[in-house]
């Protein structure tokens, strides 16, 4: 009786509208995040599995866990350079099974759906995107879209909706080279730190925006060329298992390079403070260095900003100055103020930051 | 098919790149803009120096003045007297400042019968604001004897800087 399909394919997309749009009204509202939408979808789970759920191949399966364990290792591991920030989220037994029952409830229905969808209408492109785009609006918040500050909004559109929409690409991709359970296991996986860790390695907006994407482009290389390609990949004359491992280890150190984990750091100069030796446009490089002399160019920390001044001497504070000023900096520079050593610049490679800059605090 | 994913995934690594672009901008606000930079804007200046008193005998001279010195001569002729030259400054530009630095010095090995002080000066100096302070010369009342040399020389340094918080 059961195994008839109770919900159809027209009634799943129906019902997928019906869940986006309400996220969209209801994305902050208490009551439908915590009782609601999981209790909505605890439902629909129970209907699915009496109507009957394909079992997933245990190698993807397996393969999928291996690549999720190693992913939340190197998050755990990634606090060792970054440092560690107490988990927001009160940390219980209690705390976590209703994070269980807010977040996952919902990862396994719309996945089902996803994949029910898609498989209905596996040739058709046009209907798999638009049953990502759905999906997409599902997971954004819109309110946090009216941000009336440009900066704030920049962050939420790079570390937010662009990697929701590229880990939404990536598992349309799965469900429709594999089942429902590989996309579940890589959101729960996703999820897991939050749910279940006291503790959580240090992060902004930039380290969040960026490792999401670089986590989607590894996992569909992975599958890509390891897993779903039916043929033997000759190694050494594919382009494609050549270049995209190359370009994804390349994204990874410029991340790095730009968090400041390596000796040199970049930074973008945007007045001309310090003309003729660096000017506006200018990207210049560091080194952490704590051997300072007078005559050194220092890039030190000053409230919320940088700055890169020469430095004219040293008393109980660095006294700076720009080389462009006729007045030596009010500022009093300390020793824990200071990142690094100017060592040299680059021209011209400043200008995309300043014209960000521009676009984003004309109205400040 | 292919073309579309080589699409995407250029797309996703060129988001990287903005995103590295635009932590090096927000991250990169620079500070300079009182910092007596040369735009123009920073202009805390001398407007005036005038002798106000002048005790009877001696010649204060015709002091003058560029827009960050001072020069005056003052001619003392008996102990006792004494010249009080009246210095102003003010805020011309668009930046409230502050005074940082003031120092006087009298020449190391002048006459002890030639004393120079200095009143306070006004520590902040907000946009339009002028302030005032006062050199005075005296010339030694108990002094026994006429100094062979009969000079002596004032050095001064006064700096404004940008006020913290504008």
């Amino acid at each position: 009786m059961f195994k008839r399909k109770i919900v159809r394919n027209k009634q799943l997309f129906f019902l997928l509208s019906i869940y986006t749009i309400s996220n969209i009204f209801f994305y902050t509202n208490n009551f439908y995040i915590n009782f609601f939408k999981p209790f909505c979808w605890l439902i629909f789970l129970i209907i699915f599995y009496y109507q009957g759920l394909k079992l997933p191949k245990k190698k993807e399966v397996n393969i999928t866990l291996i690549v999720s364990i190693i992913f939340f290792i190197l998050y755990l591991a990634s606090g060792f350079v970054l440092g560690f920030n107490e988990n927001l989220s009160t940390y219980s037994l209690i705390n976590i099974f209703i994070k269980v029952w807010k977040v996952i409830l919902p990862i396994c229905g719309i996945e089902i759906i996803r994949y029910k969808l898609l498989r209905s209408n596996k040739n058709y492109f046009g209907f798999r995107v638009l049953v990502t785009i759905i999906i997409i609006l599902s997971e954004i918040n819109f309110k946090a879209l009216l941000i009336s500050h440009n900066i704030v909004f920049f962050h939420y559109l790079t570390s937010i909706i662009i990697p929701i929409v590229a880990q939404n690409i990536l598992y349309t991709y799965l469900s429709l080279n594999s089942l429902y359970y590989t996309p579940i296991i890589i959101k729960i996986f996703n999820e897991l730190p939050r749910i279940i860790l006291p503790i959580v390695p240090y992060s902004n907006w930039f380290i969040e925006g960026s490792f999401a994407i670089i986590k989607v482009l590894i996992i569909y290389f992975l599958f890509r060329y390891f897993i779903f390609s039916k043929k033997t990949i000759n190694h050494f004359t594919n382009l494609g298992i050549t270049l995209y491992p190359l370009t994804i280890i390349s994204s990874i150190l410029l991340v790095l390079f730009m968090l400041g984990l390596f000796t040199y750091q970049p930074i973008a100069i945007l007045s001309n403070s310090m003309n003729p030796t660096f000017t506006r446009g200018d990207v210049v490089i560091y080194k952490k260095d704590e051997n300072i002399v007078p005559g050194n160019i220092i890039v030190f920390q000053y409230q919320n900003q940088i700055i890169v001044h020469r430095v004219v001497s040293i008393n109980e504070y660095y006294v700076t100055k720009g080389d462009a000023n006729n007045s030596v900096d009010y500022i009093k520079v300390k020793k824990e103020d200071i990142k690094g050593v100017y060592q040299f610049s680059l021209k011209y490679l400043g200008y995309p930051s300043i014209w960000l800059n521009e676009l984003f605090t004309k109205e400040d | 098919m292919h073309k579309n994913k080589i699409f995407i995934i250029i797309f996703f690594l060129a988001t990287i790149i903005l995103m590295a672009v635009g932590y090096s901008t927000f991250a990169t606000d620079f500070t300079i803009n009182g910092v007596a930079e040369i735009t123009g804007e920073w202009d805390v200046r001398i407007t005036n120096i005038t002798a106000t008193q002048v005790s009877d005998g001696c010649d204060a001279g015709t002091p003058t003045f560029t827009k960050d010195s001072i020069n005056f001569s003052a001619k003392l002729n008996k102990p006792g007297d004494e010249i009080i030259y009246e210095v102003t400054i003010e805020n011309l530009g668009t930046i409230d400042a502050e005074l940082q630095t003031i120092i006087f010095t009298e020449e190391i090995d002048g006459i002890e019968e030639i004393n120079y002080t200095t009143s306070e000066l006004k520590k902040d100096l907000n946009v339009g604001d002028s302030t005032t302070f006062n050199i005075i010369v005296t010339y030694v009342k108990n002094t026994k004897e006429i100094p062979d040399v009969k000079t002596k020389t004032l050095t001064g340094i006064i700096q404004y800087v940008q006020k913290e918080n504008s």
